[in-house]
């Protein structure tokens, strides 16, 4: 199965962005980021540690303000866009999750559900649906009544992949989602990935520093280092001398799948 | 036997206590996973400096204490999201400021006496019959709107990052939890009294948790351990002239540690 999808559609547009801590033009984490991501996008962020990946998707998240620019979202300003139901988010598990927490896996699906339910509303038999609908997708509708704190890394991975999709979304924020999952559970959650996007035609932003997985994986390439390096195939970024730029001299792309060299 | 009088302190007694029971485990749960459980003995503090003010106005205590839990808890939240310094400080700065407000007040009041005493440590001889309709119609709104936002206090709780780009009203939700903890801990003070509303709202979840079962699960237990600690805590402390928040929490604790005991038991 497979959608057709209007890549050219823009779902989210950065123009001129710069972001800074302290509020002032002088240590700028970002500097005039132009970004678009199309409809239908498997795109990839990439760039070394402390480059402002995390920094720019939390732009888009709206998580934080930029100090210049705008964010469209949905064609919308970001300060209005209210469908946030439609966006979804995976974060770095390690930092925002106590695995003492007592929900087992479906609970913690439900909650993605929980915005676009509203406010002053109880789940109804739909939700529930799609809620199970999740699960199935990654795969652990058997697990759905084991507690979250007893699944494997690559599991609760996927468990917060289910619980993204729970809002039924457009378009699914990852950032570096792999950290700390084995090899074997990486690959199943990679395959995952390329089904979501090509099947579901879900829109796909991947955040990470692990180039090999981002080359093979994703279509659309954009690189960071405090600005936008470059932005677009990830075949001609590899082929090019960028990421030197990106990363310094004397940086080799390990990739299986990339004719690169 | 009992005579008519006695029974009439007893129902009071354990009316109020079973709207706290209920209560106090479900505002727990969200607490206590948040590790944010020393809100509710800053409150407590907050809410002996209330019924210092009723004390001193001559005016029902437990309206005063509702009042001045409700206010601080709110002006607390404030001072968190304003990074002006630290949560727990915040909740240190009440905590103390409160306190000292209260020890002055009472002094100028009359003094400490037995009233003081039971406010303090509970006591289900001193609770009216007004307090109990106060006790009544707050705690059943408490309870409407935790269910209420019930799924969205879940969700906060678990990951608060992600349940506010979900589209969640963060802000709206943590200030709701805060001022349901205000009302409930003021609530309890007739009945637990001050120092010991904080472990009426831990100890029974922290036990649950050590059952390690569902969210829904976890609050049920919870709910059973705190109903059962409250009834026989309130039948206990008046036929053994006990002070009812000692005995309540004793009991609360008992239960924590045989289940602590059975866990190991079991491994």
């Amino acid at each position: 199965m497979s959608v057709t999808i209007d890549h050219t559609k823009n779902i989210i547009e950065i123009t001129g962005v710069s972001f800074s801590y302290a509020g002032n033009n002088t240590d700028e984490v970002l500097t005039n980021i132009n970004l678009n991501i199309h409809r239908g996008d498997y795109l990839g962020i990439i760039g070394p540690n402390g480059g402002g990946k995390t920094t720019l998707l939390k732009l888009i998240l709206g998580l934080v303000k930029p100090s210049r620019g705008t964010i469209k979202i949905f064609g919308q300003e970001i300060d209005s866009f209210k469908e946030w139901p439609m966006i979804g988010y995976v974060s770095q598990k390690a930092t925002s999750f106590d695995i003492n927490f007592p929900a087992t896996v479906k609970e913690v699906v439900a909650m993605g559900r929980c915005a676009k339910i509203g406010l002053f509303r109880w789940p109804k038999k739909i939700d529930n649906e799609k809620v199970e609908e999740a699960l199935k997708q990654v795969n652990l509708m058997n697990f759905r009544n084991r507690l979250i704190g007893d699944m494997s890394g690559g599991q609760q991975q996927r468990v917060f992949i289910a619980r993204a999709l729970a809002a039924e979304p457009e378009v699914i924020f990852l950032d570096e989602p792999t950290a700390g999952v084995d090899q074997e559970a990486q690959e199943q959650f990679y395959k995952l990935l390329q089904r979501l996007n090509k099947e579901l035609g879900i829109t796909l932003v991947l955040v990470s520093h692990d180039l090999s997985v981002v080359a093979t994986e994703v279509t659309e390439i954009a690189c960071v280092n405090k600005t936008l390096i470059y932005d677009s195939k990830p075949k001609d970024f590899i082929r090019r001398n960028d990421v030197s730029d990106l990363y310094g001299k004397g940086v080799k792309i390990v990739a299986q799948h990339a004719e690169s060299h | 036997m009992l005579d008519l009088f006695q029974y009439t302190f007893i129902v009071r007694g354990l009316e109020a206590g079973v709207i706290i029971s209920l209560t106090a485990p479900v505002i727990g749960v969200f607490l206590v996973l948040r590790r944010y459980s020393l809100i509710a003995d800053t409150l407590s503090h907050v809410s002996l400096a209330g019924v210092a003010i009723g004390l001193l106005l001559q005016t029902n205590p437990l309206i005063t204490a509702l009042f001045a839990a409700v206010a601080s808890s709110v002006a607390i939240e404030r001072l968190r999201i304003s990074r002006k310094v630290y949560g727990e400080s915040a909740l240190a700065i009440f905590l103390s400021g409160s306190l000292a407000l209260a020890v002055i007040l009472i002094s100028l009041a009359h003094g400490f006496n037995a009233d003081l005493f039971s406010y303090l440590f509970g006591s289900i001889i001193t609770v009216r019959q007004s307090d109990i309709y106060i006790i009544g119609a707050v705690g059943v709104v408490v309870i409407i709107t935790l269910l209420a936002f019930y799924k969205e206090l879940v969700a906060v709780s678990f990951d608060e990052e992600i349940a506010s780009v979900s589209g969640i009203h963060t802000h709206l939700v943590n200030i709701i939890l805060i001022i349901a903890t205000a009302l409930t801990v003021a609530l309890s003070i007739p009945i637990v009294g001050v120092l010991l509303i904080a472990a009426l709202i831990v100890i029974p979840v922290v036990t649950a948790l050590q059952y390690k079962a569902s969210f829904k699960q976890t609050i049920i237990i919870s709910e059973a351990i705190s109903l059962f600690s409250v009834i026989v805590g309130i039948f206990t402390s008046y036929y053994l002239d006990l002070p009812a928040g000692g005995a309540i929490v004793l009991l609360a604790l008992v239960i924590f540690l045989l289940t602590l005991a059975l866990k190991k038991g079991i491994k």
